[in-house]
């Protein structure tokens, strides 16, 4: 829920909100229609268009899930990858990791113990190894309250976390319990309780940082010096230059672990939306993020564009708020979900980008399935009014809209057809910055538009509908649902020896849910991404993808 | 600062930089007085005494003015009128219709949503001229009583007020109205608000120059001379002849106004959707990629601002010419 | 000479009240004045008592004038406050970025003057003729725009369709520094886009002005004397005519100003404007003010500078 998903305006890129999840998103699926005729060509430089960093600071300890994806994912590498998805973007049938700063691991204790052995040809970019030192480092830093950090990926569960994430450490104070240094190379990692499908999360972020040049330096100056912007990373590219409100440009670095990437560089440009899409237009940027519709539409009838989506696997819908609507927030719920017309928003306004379903545990491993019982509510305002008329909603009332952001064709046609059953709405809108205030610390709202979180396991999905599990205490439950059925289930389920069994309860779970719905869960939405068709090699045709784009075997096909 | 300004046309008070009517134009300059379209001899002739009918006939041959005159008053007719006028409701959509070129069931097509363009246009007037009329009624109201007491009054008064007046004119106006539409959130009565607290310098300067002048008129110092009061004075003399630079200063303020509002919609900061407003429509046509494929979606809501605007300062200069507010040289 | 030290002494209440002005707005805004003050890095060391006793150290309890001179006082020392989002000084961040809004303020300046200057004399020598009439109309459409209607006309039309200028940015990546046609290609549409209305706005005041002057006093005498017309024209209309030019690049500047925070958005052109369109969105209130109270002091010393020229070039000003 950290962004509301809307499709992309000038405002929103400009904050770089749409652009979240840029990077892990950036791996296309098979919506190309052309497949690369020749072999790679080595040389050149790809640019690409996106929304400005919200900070001017180049980090994977703060910067992830701001939109700022695409320009860390080049330059620094995590211990390892979950492959998320397959072909046709589904989750894959059998469980696979794509190993990057880790060479391989060994499972101790089910689920919760692991050694992991690191590779010994990866390297930082100003020459030195990559060592176990690194990622103590780096977890430490993305964990310690006392460096600032932002990450959205956490090294959750890790044992001695949440003591480092409520009290701190100071600077040079690097330990974490959990993380054990065998030798240089070798790590022993240990949870604090078992944590099922745990590497399969792509919210699990484990990133090595380079302790020689950050380990020692002194708390205000980690994200206002040159390595706040031009860092030393361990990926495929090397940062150059970071010119605020312009670009960020990389190159080549000749000792990546799997080899010399084909480009020599890439640049990121820095822009709004329509000036981004002109510059695309102008063969000025090679690829950028449009959002699906008529400018997708467009821009994709141009033949040298050629465009691709990736869905993601957020579930997307509204909060309703249940402490300012207890009696009905419930059932406003349900007929929000008999009122909007998904099917023909999604042909008409999203180019058939988006899944439809209301199942918000769905891209759940093991859970892709609707329960057994499970209702899908499907468009029906007569239903709708009924569901309101049962719970004796005044279609007087007006209910307050928190839009985060700005406005759009879409919600203004998802307003109309609240209206047209008796929902009543009236936006109140606010800058993307003060959404954590107004939407996460102060549930300031009636209704919202947002999404639930791509994440694979339980304890992060279960921020969203556990009772009293508010920001403060590190959940999103901004609904303040509080359903003591579903937290035993949940709570069954995450007690549960294996993930099937836990799944049994994650249904029963669910089924409850159906009937007193915490959000009215709509789709999945999609990115869409437009590309020149000059570029070649990873975009836009490979499909089966890790969470990692593949920058170093993108390469440009000179016409 | 202002002191240059009565050395330059020091006989008459009038000023050459400070009288000019300040227009607010967002990005754009302010638009200046001086000569222009009807360069009508008689309307050269000192014309302060009557304003009345003589004023109306010069108006009325100044053909541009008239014009706009009369498009700004089909504006109002239409602002008043939209939920008659409109074929549809403005806020009606259509999926199934999405962006429809011009036909016989939708004049000038519609939107990403399937809205009627031309009923939302309708509906944009009520934006366009609320926010024109309002917020220059707030600002000509703060000018008037700034500018009249510093000529009135004189001295120390007039020192400071000027000089306030100077200060606020070094803050680009487009700028604090950003700021303070961002603190106080957006919606059409607050950027009628803070427009009009920031528009009325300029104004407060023509009418200070306007009132020094009358105050040295042989009929307001005839009336002195005979014991009549202040306050009798610049109700039955003074305030009736302001009339004129009022008029002059609030129809190129409109136009200010509206482009303001364009302005700020534009950014992002202008009225809440789905109340339909031009700026609101321009900028969701904005899109480089859809410029030609969906024209009629930004030229109606583009031509009618720039219409709004132009004609209210076609009438600007009309009236200017008509009161001969700054008698240009002779 | 005492005119100009008139002027000079007079800047100083201006500046007071330029604050006075800007310090109101600090205040008006949601927010804590304190995270306004510190640095952020420094605050989050801190516990509550200590941000308390900071507090009172800083003078955030007095009542509102005793804090607007302590504020006052930080920012005579060049002390603006810090950033809510990237935590640096606001001065610094504000001097970082005068040079890209100056490189296309000041070119959008030039060329409007010049060009409008040019064609409004034209205009004026010609009057009621063809060009006169078009040039007029011609104005009123330039100020009756919305000037981001031009540059997204231009992205479009020059940019996307002839592909003969660069859609946005400053600089193709790697290209290079210092003036090169890089730079100056990228700066052709942003510069348009903003002289546009200028353009307009000068024209119409030099041919006001040049219809003055040809009709004022000492031209009529002049002419009844029996000068040529050609000397009339270059030793009395013109010269007169050009004076009340300063008070125009004057009266300009606010408003290139406020077209900067939109042209800069649009063509991503990192400058004040763009800084100060984030710093609205992100609700970065130091930033905004700290932008606001420098912009204001710019315009303040450039009426300073349009006043002394006039002293100068216009004698008669001197009189008090």
């Amino acid at each position: 829920m950290s962004y509301t998903q809307i499709p992309i305006t000038r405002r929103s890129i400009l904050k770089g909100t749409v652009g979240t999840a840029a990077a892990w998103s950036i791996m296309p699926t098979l919506q190309a229609a052309y497949a690369a005729q020749d072999s790679p060509v080595e040389g050149g430089r790809f640019t690409f268009g996106n929304g400005k960093p919200a900070e001017p600071i180049i980090n994977p300890n703060s910067t992830i899930g701001t939109g700022q994806n695409v320009l860390i994912e080049p330059l620094f590498l995590r211990l390892v990858y979950p492959k998320l998805w397959t072909e046709g973007m589904n989750p894959p049938d059998e469980f696979e990791l794509e190993y990057a700063v880790a060479e391989s691991m060994i499972e101790i204790e089910t689920d919760r113990v692991w050694e992991i052995k690191l590779r010994e040809n990866v390297f930082w970019h100003d020459g030195e190894q990559v060592t176990a030192d690194d990622l103590i480092f780096g977890v430490w830093w993305s964990l310690n309250s006392k460096m600032g950090s932002f990450s959205e990926t956490p090294a959750l569960n890790i044992l001695g976390g949440q003591k480092l994430i409520d009290e701190g450490a100071e600077v040079g104070d690097i330990a974490v319990e959990g993380l054990t240094k065998i030798d240089d190379f070798n790590v022993r990692l240990e949870l604090t309780v078992p944590t099922a499908n745990y590497w399969k999360s792509w919210y699990v972020g484990y990133w090595p940082m380079p302790v020689h040049i950050f380990g020692g330096m002194p708390f205000d100056q980690l994200y206002t010096g040159e390595h706040a912007t031009v860092p030393v990373g361990n990926g495929p590219f090397k940062a150059v230059a970071f010119v605020e409100d312009q670009y960020m440009e990389f190159e080549a670095f000749d000792d990546f672990y799997l080899g010399r990437p084909l480009l020599d560089s890439m640049v990121v440009r820095f822009g709004d939306g329509p000036t981004l899409t002109a510059a695309l237009e102008a063969q000025e940027i090679d690829g950028m993020n449009v959002g699906g519709g008529a400018t997708f539409d467009r821009l994709t009838t141009l033949d040298y564009l050629v465009g691709n989506i990736v869905t993601t696997p957020h579930p997307n819908g509204f909060v309703t708020n249940f402490e300012r609507l207890p009696d009905h927030a419930a059932a406003i719920n349900k007929a929000i979900q008999h009122a909007i017309d998904v099917d023909t928003i999604n042909t008409q306004l999203f180019s058939n980008t988006l899944t439809p379903g209301q199942n918000f545990l769905g891209h759940m491993p093991g859970m892709e399935e609707n329960p057994e019982g499970w209702v899908e509510r499907e468009y029906n305002p007569d239903k709708a009014r009924e569901v309101l008329q049962e719970a004796g909603w005044d279609a007087n009332r007006t209910l307050e809209w928190l839009i985060i952001g700005t406005t759009s064709p879409l919600t203004d046609a998802i307003m109309a057809m609240l209206a047209a059953v008796g929902l009543k709405a009236e936006y109140r809108v606010v800058d993307t910055n003060a959404a954590t205030d107004e939407l996460y610390r102060e549930t300031n709202f009636d209704i919202v538009m947002t999404n639930f979180g791509p994440y694979d396991f339980m304890e992060p999905n279960w921020k969203y509908f556990k009772t009293d599990w508010t920001f403060n205490n590190g959940g999103f439950n901004t609904a303040h649902y509080a359903n003591a059925d579903v937290d035993a289930l949940i709570q069954s389920g995450l007690d549960a020896g294996s993930a099937e069994e836990a799944n049994e309860f994650y249904k029963q779970a669910l089924l409850l849910m159906n009937d007193n719905p915490p959000h009215a869960t709509l789709y999945r939405g999609a990115w869409a991404y437009v590309w020149n068709t000059r570029v070649q090699g990873a975009w836009p045709y490979q499909y089966r993808q890790p969470v990692r784009p593949p920058f170093e075997r993108v390469w440009i096909q000179e016409s | 600062m202002t002191d240059r300004t009565s050395s330059i046309n020091n006989d008459d008070g009038t000023v050459v930089g400070g009288s000019q009517p300040i227009v607010p134009v967002p990005g754009g300059a302010p638009l200046p007085t001086g000569p222009t379209l009807g360069d009508y001899s008689e309307a050269k002739s000192s014309a302060i005494h009557s304003p009345g009918s003589r004023t109306w006939r010069r108006f009325r041959r100044h053909k541009l003015a008239m014009a706009g005159a009369i498009v700004i008053l089909l504006l109002v007719l239409t602002a008043i009128l939209a939920p008659i006028i409109a074929p549809y409701d403005p806020n009606a959509i259509n999926l199934m219709a999405i962006n429809q070129p011009p036909s016989s069931d939708h004049w000038f097509g519609t939107d990403a949503v399937g809205r009627d363009t031309l009923s939302r246009a309708i509906f944009g007037a009520r934006v366009s001229m609320t926010v024109g009329f309002f917020a220059v009624a707030i600002y000509l109201s703060i000018a008037f009583v700034l500018g009249a007491t510093a000529a009135y009054v004189g001295g120390k008064v007039d020192t400071i007020i000027m000089r306030f007046t100077d200060i606020i004119m070094c803050f680009p106006t487009f700028v604090l109205t950003l700021i303070l539409v961002g603190f106080l959130g957006p919606s059409i009565w607050n950027i009628v608000f803070v427009i009009g607290i920031f528009g009325w310098p300029g104004a407060a300067r023509m009418i200070r120059s306007q009132v020094l002048t009358l105050r040295n008129q042989e009929y307001v110092q005839a009336a002195q001379s005979i014991g009549a009061g202040r306050w009798y004075i610049l109700t039955k003399h003074i305030a009736p002849n302001t009339l004129g630079v009022m008029t002059v200063a609030g129809s190129l303020g409109i136009a200010g106004a509206i482009l303001q509002e364009a302005g700020l919609s534009f950014l992002g900061l202008g009225v809440v959707a789905p109340t339909p407003s031009w700026g609101v429509m321009l900028n969701d046509a904005r899109d480089p990629a859809l410029l030609a494929t969906f024209p009629w979606l930004w030229l109606v809501p583009g031509i009618l601002i720039s219409l709004a605007v132009i004609s209210s300062n076609f009438i600007g200069d009309g009236l200017r010419d008509a009161y001969d507010v700054k008698g240009h040289g002779d | 000479m005492r005119y100009i030290i008139k002027r000079l002494v007079m800047v100083f209440p201006m500046l007071i009240g330029i604050t006075i002005v800007s310090y109101t707005m600090l205040n008006l805004a949601p927010g804590d004045p304190m995270t306004a003050m510190m640095n952020p890095e420094d605050m989050a060391m801190l516990s509550d008592a200590q941000i308390e006793a900071e507090r009172d150290r800083l003078g955030l309890n007095d009542p509102i004038i005793l804090r607007y001179f302590s504020w006052l006082r930080e920012v005579a020392q060049g002390n603006l406050g810090y950033s809510y989002k990237t935590g640096r000084p606001v001065l610094e961040m504000v001097i970082e970025r005068i040079p890209a809004t100056i490189a296309i303020a000041a070119t959008a300046e030039i060329i409007a003057a010049t060009v409008g200057i040019t064609v409004g004399i034209y205009s004026a020598l010609r009057q009621y003729s063809f060009f006169d009439n078009l040039f007029t109309i011609f104005s009123f459409f330039a100020v009756s725009v919305p000037n981001f209607f031009f540059a997204l006309m231009g992205i479009f039309i020059f940019a996307v369709q002839l592909q003969w200028l660069p859609v946005f940015g400053m600089r193709t990546p790697g290209s290079g520094s210092g003036l090169t046609w890089d730079l100056i290609s990228h700066m052709v549409l942003p510069v348009t886009a903003l002289a546009l209305p200028h353009i307009a706005s000068y024209m119409r005041y030099a041919r006001g002005a040049v219809l003055d002057a040809k009709s004022a006093d000492h031209v009529r005498t002049a002419r009844a004397k029996g000068l040529a017309e050609k000397k009339v024209f270059s030793g009395h209309v013109l010269r007169n005519a050009m004076i009340p030019m300063i008070t125009i690049f004057t009266l300009s500047l606010p408003g290139l100003i406020g077209g900067s925070f939109v042209i800069e958005s649009i063509f991503s052109w990192p400058g004040i404007g763009l800084m100060g369109f984030e710093a609205l969105q992100n609700r970065d209130y130091p930033l905004q003010l700290g932008v606001t109270l420098i912009l204001a002091t710019l315009v303040l010393l450039a009426n300073l500078l349009s006043d002394i020229l006039y002293g100068i070039v216009d004698p008669r000003i001197r009189y008090d």
